[in-house]
Parts: C-alpha cells; structure tokens; sequence
C-alpha cells in the first residue's frame, strides 16, 4: 500500500522494533510533559515536568533525555532517566535555553541561551553540572548541533546590506568562525537548521540559497554545497538516516506540509508520508532506519504515527484530544 | 443612510440572539464569521468552514438568498469546506451566513460582505489592544470602544484590523462584551489574537481559526498568531498554515501581515516565512501599547515595513491608505469622545 494513503491502514500492525519514542502531549501548550511511548504496545510514560516542555532529545546511549521546560517566565534545560527518575540539570546563567543537543560521547549538551539579539551557544558538562560559553564573545548564535565531541555547527546572525542574514559557523570553546567563504557580494542568504551527517563528514542544512528553502548538503573535506532536494516549492528540516545514505525532510511540494527523503548521491527524491488533506512533520528514523515517527493533523489535532518505510504501512500511535508534538525516536542503547 | 445601515446591521445582531452559542461561541458556521469575515465581489466564491454539510443561505434585511454550494468533507478534525457562489446579482452590503444543520439553525451575522468595486486606492482602520472589559482607563473599555466604532463607521473604511488583546484576559464575557461593540460597527472587522486573548481557549471557540488569509481588490491580508513566538518553532503547528497562507497570496500588489506583536525572537520558521523568503510587504501590530520609534523599530530581514499602533484602552487608531504608491500610515488619533 502507498505511503501516500494514509490513514486507511490505521488498524494494521507494524513490524516495528520493539523501541521507544520520546515526544510532548498535553491538552494546550501550557501543559505540555515529555512522554515516552513504547511502540509496540502503545503504552505512554510520563517523564518530564509538565510546564510547557519541549525539543526532547535522546542521550546517544539512550539512557537519558534532555528537554526544555518552562521556569520562572523562560525555559530551562532538564535531564531524566528515560522512566522520568534522576531528574538534574544546569543552573542557568541566562533565562531562556533552547534547543539542547548532546555531544556525539554524550558527555556534554550544547544549547541556545540568551535573547535575541545576544542569544549564543552554551556547553554543559554533564559530569561536572557546569556550563561554559563557546564561540568567544560572538552574539547571535543559535540552533547548534555537534561535529564530533569539540565542536558545534551553529547558526550566526550577521549584518548585511539593508538588514540581516544567516551564515554557518564553527563554534568551539573559544572561537566561532564562519564554515562557508563570504558570499555577500553574490547575496544575502539565510541558512537555519544545520544537521552533521551520522559520520561527522558533511552537514545538511536548508537555505534560501538560490531564492527558495532548500535543503543542502555540505561536504567538508572537498568545501563544496549540493542543492539536494531543488523544488520550488520550500523545502525543511533536514533528518540524516542513521547509515546517512538518506535525508528525510518536509516540503511542500504536495500541496501540504509532507515528509519527503532524498538520496544526496543520486538525488532521487520520493514521498514518504505527503497528501492534500492533512500536515506530517517532524520526521525521526528508528535507529534500525526501517521505520520512522511523524506527527500528523490528519485526523484533527496533531498526533504520533509511524510508517514502515519499507512497506509503507502506517499505524497512529497516539489518540488524546491535545497535541502530540516533537518526537524523538530512541537510539540503540548501550549493553 | 449610514445610520440606517446601522441600524439594520444591529437590528439583525439582535434579531439572531440565537447565533453562536448562548456564550458567543461558534456553533456549526466556523468562518466566515464577524471576526473573520469574507468580501466578495456579485458571481465570485467564497469558501465557507463548517463543523457539519448544513442548508446555507445569505439573509440581508429580512430576505434570505440560498447559496450553491461544493461540499468537500473530511478536513483534518472532521470539518466540512464549502464553497459558496455569490449570485451576480446580490445587492451590496453586510449579510448574515445562516445554516439549518440537522434540525439546528446558526447563525453568524455580518459575515459575508458583497462589494462591486475594490479601488486601487483605499483606507482601512487599525485598531489593537482594546483589552474590552479591564479597568485599565478611568472611562469603561465599552465606552471607548462605542466612540472608536463610532469614529470608524463615520470614515467609511473599508474595513478594520484589530490586531489582538481585543480582550483583558480571554473571559468569556469579555469576548461577549467585544462581539456587542464590534457588531455597531458598519464595515467588515477581521480580529487575530493576543497573548491576554489566549490566556484560555475561548478565543478559538469565538472566532475560529488564529491564521487566515484574505483578498481586497489587488491585495492580499495574512493574520497570524504570536502568543507563543519563543517556543514556537519546537512545538507551533501554525507555520504550516503560514506558509500556505503566504503562497495564497502571493500574487498580489501588496502583502500585508497582521498580528499582535513583532519580535525578533518570535519563532525562526515565522521569520523565514514571513520576512526571508517571501517578505510581506507590510506588517501591522500593536502589543507594545506606543507608535513606531524611528530607528528601534524595524523589521531586520530586508524591505517589509511596520506599523505599530498604540493600544485603543484610550481609543487610539490609525487609519492606513493603500494605494500604487504602498501602505502609508496615517496618524494616531483618539476620536473626541474618548478623551
């Protein structure tokens, strides 16, 4: 049966993994908790705070889950056992932290912290609970994510003629320096979500580059950028597959907001969850790569389905009135 | 005959006491309705929201029209669209949307405004922060209002933003009290919400959807939604809405956003949307109950301009013109009465 239809095989059973998916729920954002849901059964853990949580995401060993919640007016970084006990954290030096990501040894979470326009990156050493500012005294930086256990690829703000742009930086402990050549004289272009490939030897990431969104693919070693999913229509939120051999990402070129996947080699790009009538988003592959979690609003609020992406079969995980938001599927854990 | 006009358009609000639930909220019509109200020109279509396949028809002045409508079920949250067709021949004016729903009648009144001409040149209102049923002027919010709409039926816009915290803080009366003093009004009012709106979850049940989209003449309207801009890219299901909405009116003279608030940590995906990648020409706001600063107030990405009107808690508005030209903003001005 094709992906494209949905939800006819709500009923079907999936040959998933027996595994689990981290994601938000509540009735209205105010309440949103990071859950836990086991695939196969369909049973729900509540493990996180329960005020305005969000962005969950798995340690590598996926033993812990790092989230945001809200705190005294801003949102904090907190970190539990995948069953909600030991909860810890940093003591922020700033109100608002956003957007936390675990280094590739699972030693350290790099985050958004700050305001605009002097928000920056922020690593926090899980052993010893302190945090430390990385990329010097660089402002505007944010949506980090890890190449390798000592350096972050970060989104910088940057002037530009009549107003501003993105670029791609290099955040370490205490420099940030700009990834890609000065292209100012050819344009401004605004890069966002930047996502390494599992080997650490190239970065996805999307960009206006060329007019509209698009998803790109930077290879370090040769310097050189693809365009690798070229529609017209936007293109988001790049997912690297866990053998990296394919990028999952959400366009518009159905009509709605779908999930698409691209082979960057080939540049074969072929519908994986997309149709007229409803949204899917939020893509995250099971480690195994053979199914993926979404969220779709094509029964009404926004739930958790997943797709084998093999067969094409798709079964709705979750079923509550209020939103289910933001999943994140489980890694391999470590024996 | 502008007090006649009035007269009709109250004499209908009170003759449909039964329209949306006993609590104002919104019964089988979801849009139109008249925070979100549709114009359209004689023989043109306009798309109608429903929780159900109900009989609908136009009624104006005792007289009711039944409309043609496409039916297409299935909507995410089993909502129902249909597509009206305005006859060629309707006369120009307000109408209320009536639907007979399985033996239930709904009502919405002054949602369908028919116009033959959409000028190249035209005025528009702008109006924000009303916060209707708080204390925070020593004269009733309701009073205000009364004089604002008042000054506003007088200038004959061609319609009115108000652009959020129409509302003290989301009660249910409040929003009853606003859908009174909106409904004097003489011209379409289309309404996006504030954070002081969304402290529950009545103004949905009010006014239905947070983003929409809309046509005058040659130029294209996007209200949205910008109470949760901090967290809004992790968890905001609006973006996708806003990035059809922007593509619908794309092909337009001027693109104009409004909305409650700008900021420049509101949510990235907004901003790529809205001012990146497709810029809006325009966008209007209030929130930060003051005008425009030179200089402080700008939106960064590249060439849509801003409007920030201060809070009508003291009867403040502007009247904007809309023209070959651009979008020009008038003065602030408080109607007489106000003061």
């Amino acid at each position: 049966m094709s992906p494209l239809t949905l939800l006819s095989v709500a009923l079907l059973a999936l040959a998933t993994p027996s595994e689990h998916v981290a994601f938000v729920s509540g009735t209205e954002q105010e309440d949103l908790c990071v859950c836990v849901i086991d695939v196969a059964t369909g049973d729900v853990a509540r493990v996180g705070s329960g005020v305005r949580d969000g962005a969950p995401a798995w340690s590598p060993d996926g033993n812990r889950i790092a989230y945001t919640t809200a705190k005294d007016g801003g949102l904090r970084v907190r970190i539990v056992d995948a069953d909600g006990s030991n909860p810890a954290g940093p003591e922020h030096a700033n109100e608002w932290n956003r957007q936390p990501v675990w280094s590739p040894d699972g030693t350290r979470i790099a985050y958004t912290a700050g305001e605009p326009p002097a928000e920056h990156i922020v690593v926090y050493d899980v052993a010893t609970k302190a945090e430390a500012r990385w990329g010097g005294e660089l402002a505007g930086l944010s949506s980090p994510a890890w190449v390798g256990n000592d350096q972050v690829v970060a989104i910088g703000r940057i002037p530009r003629k009549g107003g501003i742009a993105t670029e791609l930086f290099s955040v370490t402990s205490d420099e940030a320096t700009a990834l890609l050549p000065d292209r100012s004289a050819a344009g401004s272009y605004v890069e966002w979500a930047p996502r390494p490939h599992p080997s650490g030897m190239g970065l996805a990431y999307e960009s206006n580059d060329g007019g509209d969104r698009e998803i790109f693919v930077l290879l370090f070693a040769r310097r050189i950028v693809i365009d690798v999913s070229n529609h017209h229509a936007a293109d988001w939120n790049p997912v690297w597959s866990p053998d990296g051999k394919r990028i999952a990402f959400e366009s518009f070129r159905s009509g709605r907001r779908g999930i698409f996947s691209v082979d960057p080699e080939r540049l074969l790009v072929t519908p994986v969850m997309a149709d007229t009538v409803g949204d899917h988003w939020a893509p995250t592959y099971s480690p195994n790569g053979e199914a993926m979690a979404f969220v779709s609003n094509r029964t009404g609020d926004p739930e958790l389905f997943v797709v084998d992406l093999a067969g094409g079969d798709v079964r709705q995980l979750t079923d509550h009135a209020g939103p289910d938001l933001a999943p994140a599927w489980r890694p391999e854990r470590s024996k | 005959m502008k007090r006649a006009v009035a007269f009709i358009i109250l004499a209908l609000g009170a003759a449909s006491a039964g329209a949306r639930g006993p609590n104002g909220a919104l019964d089988v019509i979801v849009t139109p309705n008249n925070g979100v109200p549709v114009i359209v020109a004689p023989g043109e279509p306009f798309d109608a929201l429903l929780t159900e396949r109900a009989s609908l028809r136009l009624t104006s002045e005792g007289a009711a029209r039944a409309l043609d409508v496409e039916w297409t079920d299935g909507l995410p949250g089993g909502f129902v669209r249909a597509r009206c067709s305005v006859a060629k021949t309707a006369a120009p004016g307000a109408y209320s949307l009536e639907a007979d729903a399985d033996g239930r009648k709904d009502v919405n009144v002054r949602a369908v405004y028919v116009r033959k001409e959409f000028p190249k040149t035209y005025t528009f209102a702008h109006l924000t922060d009303t916060h209707v049923g708080s204390d925070r002027h020593p004269r009733a919010s309701e009073d205000i209002m009364t004089a604002v709409i008042d000054a506003i039926n007088e200038a004959e816009p061609a319609f009115v933003l108000i652009t959020g915290d129409v509302t003290e803080n989301g009660e249910m009366d409040h929003f009853r009290s606003l859908l009174g003093l909106m409904d004097a009004c003489t011209v379409p009012t289309f309404v996006c919400p504030g954070n002081h709106d969304r402290q529950s979850d009545h103004y949905e049940r009010v006014f239905g959807p947070r983003a929409y989209a809309f046509r005058f003449g040659l130029d294209g309207y996007l209200a949205f939604d910008t109470k949760d801009y901090r967290i809004a890219d992790d968890l905001d299901t609006q973006i996708a809405d806003l990035q059809l909405l922007r593509r619908e009116i794309k092909s337009v003279r001027w693109s104009i956003g409004f909305t409650h608030r700008f900021a420049m940590d509101m949510g990235m995906r907004t901003q790529l949307i809205l001012f990146v990648d497709d810029p809006l020409d325009h966008i209007l706001f209030g929130h930060y109950h003051r005008a425009n600063k030179k200089d402080e107030d700008e939106v960064p990405w590249g060439d849509t301009g801003l409007t920030m009107t201060p809070a009508g808690i003291d009867g403040a508005m502007r009247f904007m013109q809309v023209s070959p030209r651009g979008v020009e903003a008038g003065p602030v001005q408080r109607p007489a009465r106000t003061r």
